[in-house]
């Protein structure tokens, strides 16, 4: 456990960033002979420091061990040609958990993590089905996270405003963030009240993804209900 | 790629760079353990490329081979003598090898030590920290990777994160170390 206190960080680090004045340093290290308890919220907040620099290294070596693990399984040309699904679930689990070191490790595109941090598939919250076939069967690859499959079927109803809305989310998702933006806005002329406050909260992540930061304030700012703390969250990020 | 193109595209942390040298290096520094210094378990070869290579790639980050005359791959052995040298004191404190007491004509290889030196922090206050910064979310991880990770002074992170000034981007520093820690104590 880290046991200092928040209301002592900026002043440690101005003592160890050696930004404090002459007098300032005299009353800081006095009180650290002084007061044991406060000497204490000192080491740890050292240790705690220290501990940020050294997870670099813990992280840098975490990646390596992905390279490493992705020789390790890469198939051997010399065997007989038969993909085994162990092998494939082998090289899926450490291709995934290279990605997640990679985009840790080495820098990910600042917006892409914004927006990555932020976006979390609405539910499918459709209950009623049979209407239509290509909806239901675009809703049963969204839940699956099959966003590609859900487009292509959730797309043949553009005038379907909750084929539209997943359509939309779908191509968040994937990062596609011009075609998410678009039905988005389309979405917002159609005065729909049941999905207005995530609609507004992923058209300000979509616009973040197309560094379109001016809009994405605007659109955040708008964000009313359950998403307002989370979209002013993000607005203090963004500025 | 010439030298100074591949050091400067590794002190940039060029993933496809990093990754394709570390690749191409590990086969023969791996052969070059086992024969010469009779290590055979293969998990103590990769072991110590991956601690060897470890140092060869903060020291690039860190500026320490600005001048480096020999090519990477012998700076890289050079490490590697000190790291098996290393190795060696702690899992056979009783053992001389005659071969590990050459010197190295590679000065900047006794700074490896330097890189492992944060070492003293446990395991699992280390793995909780790694935690901790995967689920901080941003603006935090990259303020916090650029002034602890990137030595960036506080206004150099103000331009590259937006914030008015060092003043606005220091006090949502301190918010980021406090989300920290509040995320290591769950």
């Amino acid at each position: 456990m880290m046991n200092f206190s928040e209301e002592n960080i900026a002043l440690f680090d101005a003592y160890l960033r050696n930004e404090m004045t002459d007098l300032e340093k005299l009353a800081f290290e006095k009180k650290l002979s002084t007061t044991p308890h406060f000497k204490k919220e000192f080491d740890e907040f050292k240790t705690f420091e220290k501990a940020i620099e050294y997870a670099e290294i813990k992280s840098f070596q975490k990646q390596l061990k992905t390279w490493d693990n992705s020789i390790v399984h890469q198939p051997n040309s010399n065997r007989p040609k038969v993909i085994r699904l162990r092998i494939i679930s082998a090289v899926a689990a450490v291709a995934i958990i290279a990605l997640i070191s990679s985009t840790f490790f080495f820098n990910a595109s600042d917006k892409e993590s914004l927006v990555a941090d932020n976006f979390q598939p609405y539910d499918n919250i459709i209950t009623v089905r049979g209407e239509q076939a290509d909806i239901d069967m675009g809703l049963h690859f969204y839940d699956l996270q099959e966003y590609s499959k859900a487009i292509e079927q959730l797309e043949k109803h553009p005038n379907n405003l909750s084929a539209l809305f997943y359509a939309a989310e779908s191509h968040l998702a994937l990062k596609n963030y011009k075609e998410a933006a678009e039905k988005y806005e389309l979405l917002l002329t159609q005065k729909n009240s049941l999905f207005d406050e995530i609609i507004r909260f992923h058209l300000g992540l979509a616009y973040i993804g197309m560094d379109k930061n001016d809009q994405a304030i605007e659109m955040l700012n708008s964000v009313k209900g359950d998403f307002k703390s989370q979209a002013a969250e993000l607005i203090d990020d963004l500025r | 790629m010439d030298k100074n193109t591949t050091i400067a595209s590794i002190k940039n942390q060029d993933e496809r760079v990093v990754q394709r040298i570390y690749k191409e290096f590990k086969p023969k520094f791996e052969n070059w353990i086992r024969g010469r210094y009779k290590i055979s378990n293969a998990e103590d070869c990769s072991e110590i490329y991956q601690r060897s290579f470890t140092v060869l790639f903060f020291n690039i980050k860190k500026d320490k081979l600005v001048d480096l005359e020999a090519s990477l791959e012998t700076y890289l052995y050079g490490i590697g003598k000190m790291i098996i040298r290393e190795w060696w004191r702690d899992k056979s404190p009783q053992k001389e090898m005659d071969s590990l007491n050459e010197n190295t004509d590679l000065e900047n290889v006794s700074l490896f030590s330097e890189v492992f030196e944060k070492s003293a922090i446990d395991e699992a206050t280390s793995d909780k920290l790694i935690q901790a910064l995967e689920e901080i979310g941003e603006p935090c991880k990259t303020i916090i990777k650029l002034f602890y990770w990137e030595r960036n002074s506080m206004e150099a992170i103000a331009i590259k994160t937006g914030y008015k000034n060092d003043a606005s981007a220091k006090k949502k520093k301190y918010l980021c170390l406090a989300k920290l820690r509040e995320l290591m104590n769950r």
